[in-house]
């Protein structure tokens, strides 16, 4: 059965810390009762969106092989082939795609809110212009779309390579440790598309579980989109 | 087809291969003194260390493993590797430390010291690391750096070792224990629960905090040095 | 919601296999996510790989050379 890996640089796992050997060779799972602790783990390609890390690779597994929600366990596994479209670049091009959306829909809320100096003004900014505005302007507006007008920009500066503004303690953000963390590419992707997605959830009008499935939804369209997956739902 | 460990920390880890037991009890009962300082400096660092949960006061751990040390020679002949050479050492250390215990009237169970240290709130990081409220409540307010940014000879260096040493030496006595057994020593968890009498859970407990101190004395001996 | 303190205080239940299929499910997200708890996790793991390289050779002095004695003694004698 073929499938998808999520591997860190240098083909290292990410929970494991186990380097998996080149394409080709097979690597058994120890024999341990309970297969989801130890086994393979691959993915379909639905699966994507939540395990993105450096590298892309497609793998083939072999034994019992368990499907639970796109995550695929089974008892041997080996490399195929590295997806070279996901390198880097589109790591970060993805990222920088996410955080766009994330600017929109606060600029949107900021709107509906009645704040349309500010929307205005964030409206009109390129991504460089958004994460130095929005500080000041989130300091202005009340504490909770401050918040996400901050987190949008904290999301932008990341996936853009920027420099996080300085803000009010009061405004203290999680997005500045993740920005000192030595994040790569790959764990830029995951972390920006998720908050993200849970920023946006928060304006939509369906709710917040509705607003993270929609956004999660156009995430994973993108991605299967940018790197041409045939199968993707 | 490789047989590999995917979770590499549970569990067995590799360790150094050290020369086969029987080599050594051969060598021993030849008198080859090289081969009992050997033997001696291999296991005496952790023996004290774990010595130290039963009679705490580091100079009397000394004197406990020097006494497991007579014992283990004046046994060598009528040893007859029932256990391994490994397990019989350990456990006469056990008995020397228990019987000091008793003169020395310390006789607080392991198993309630354990209980003792594993109890209350303790994370292994500071709360001062994390949002206390908000909408960020419980995330890390610090960056957290990987240390593969840094030369691979800080991480080997001697002067690295010496500071994990000392970090050792600080923790509390049930907690050293219990790290030095599974993590130095390389102890499954059940033979160090057997060993010290202490409840899975509260191995556990213990285990945590230990390498989370140990951890943040690597941080801080790597944030020392890019200073 | 799993937080990161979460995180940092199931670690160990983490690497010791100690939790439930949707325990870890939800702690493995939660790292996939966050690059500081992937930094935190990937230190856990080196700190316990070090503790098991740790060789070390001190052994009080007074101590060899007493043992040193009583081992050359018990040879001497059988």
């Amino acid at each position: 059965m073929i499938a998808y890996k999520f591997l860190s640089a240098d083909r290292v796992g990410l929970f494991s810390g186990f380097r998996w050997p080149e394409p080709g060779i097979w690597i058994d799972a120890e024999g341990k009762a309970d297969s989801r602790v130890s086994g393979i783990h691959a993915l379909s390609a639905e699966g994507l969106l939540d395990w993105i890390d450096d590298e892309l690779w497609t793998c083939e597994l072999a034994g019992i092989v368990e499907d639970d929600r796109h995550v695929l366990v089974a008892e041997r596994g080996r490399l195929l082939e590295r997806v070279e479209a996901w390198d880097e670049s589109m790591a970060l091009d993805f990222a920088r795609a996410c955080a766009a959306r994330g600017r929109e829909q606060v600029v949107e809320a900021l709107r509906l809110e009645g704040h349309e100096d500010e929307a205005q003004e964030l409206g009109g900014c390129d991504a460089e212009g958004f994460v130095k505005s929005a500080p000041g302007l989130a300091a202005q507006l009340p504490v909770e779309i401050g918040g996400l007008v901050l987190m949008a920009a904290d999301t932008t500066a990341i996936a853009e390579g920027l420099r996080l503004e300085a803000r009010r303690p009061a405004l203290k953000s999680h997005l500045e440790a993740v920005a000192a963390s030595g994040a790569t590419p790959g764990a830029i992707a995951a972390n920006v598309a998720f908050v993200v997605a849970h920023s946006a959830a928060g304006l939509h009008p369906a709710g917040y579980e509705a607003g993270v499935a929609a956004e999660r939804a156009w995430q994973r369209d993108r991605l299967a989109e940018r790197l041409g997956l045939a199968d993707a739902a | 087809m490789l047989r590999a460990t995917v979770s590499s920390v549970a569990g067995s880890r590799t360790v150094a291969i050290e020369p086969a037991e029987e080599r050594i009890l051969a060598q021993l009962r030849d008198g080859d003194e090289e081969a009992f300082c050997i033997l001696v400096r291999r296991h005496s660092p952790s023996m004290t260390r774990v010595a130290m949960a039963f009679v705490s006061r580091r100079a009397v751990a000394e004197e406990v493993v020097q006494e497991t040390w007579l014992n283990v020679v004046r046994g060598l002949d009528g040893f007859e590797a029932k256990s391994s050479l490994r397990t019989w050492i350990w456990v006469i250390l056990r008995n020397c430390a228990s019987r000091r215990a008793e003169q020395e009237q310390r006789l607080v169970p392991l198993s309630e010291l354990a209980a003792e240290e594993a109890s209350g709130d303790d994370i292994g990081v500071s709360p001062d690391q994390f949002f206390e409220e908000g909408r960020w409540a419980g995330m890390w307010s610090s960056g957290v750096a990987p240390w593969d940014d840094l030369p691979e000879e800080r991480l080997l260096s001697s002067e690295l070792q010496a500071a994990l040493l000392e970090a050792l030496d600080t923790l509390p006595r049930m907690q050293r224990a219990v790290i030095t057994l599974r993590d130095v020593e390389g102890w499954p968890p059940r033979e160090v629960c057997e060993y010290l009498g202490v409840a899975d859970g509260n191995q556990r407990v213990l285990l945590h905090r230990a390498r989370a101190a140990a951890r943040a004395a690597i941080e801080r001996y790597l944030e020392e040095g890019t200073r | 919601m799993v937080t990161c303190a979460d995180i940092v205080k199931l670690v160990t239940d983490y690497n010791e296999g100690r939790m439930t299929p949707a325990e870890r499910r939800r702690f493995e997200e939660h790292v996939a996510i966050c690059p500081p708890c992937r930094s935190f996790l990937a230190q856990m793991r080196t700190t316990v790989e070090l503790l098991g390289e740790l060789r070390e050779e001190d052994v009080p002095p007074d101590m060899e050379e007493h043992l040193l004695t009583a081992f050359r003694d018990w040879k001497r004698d059988t």
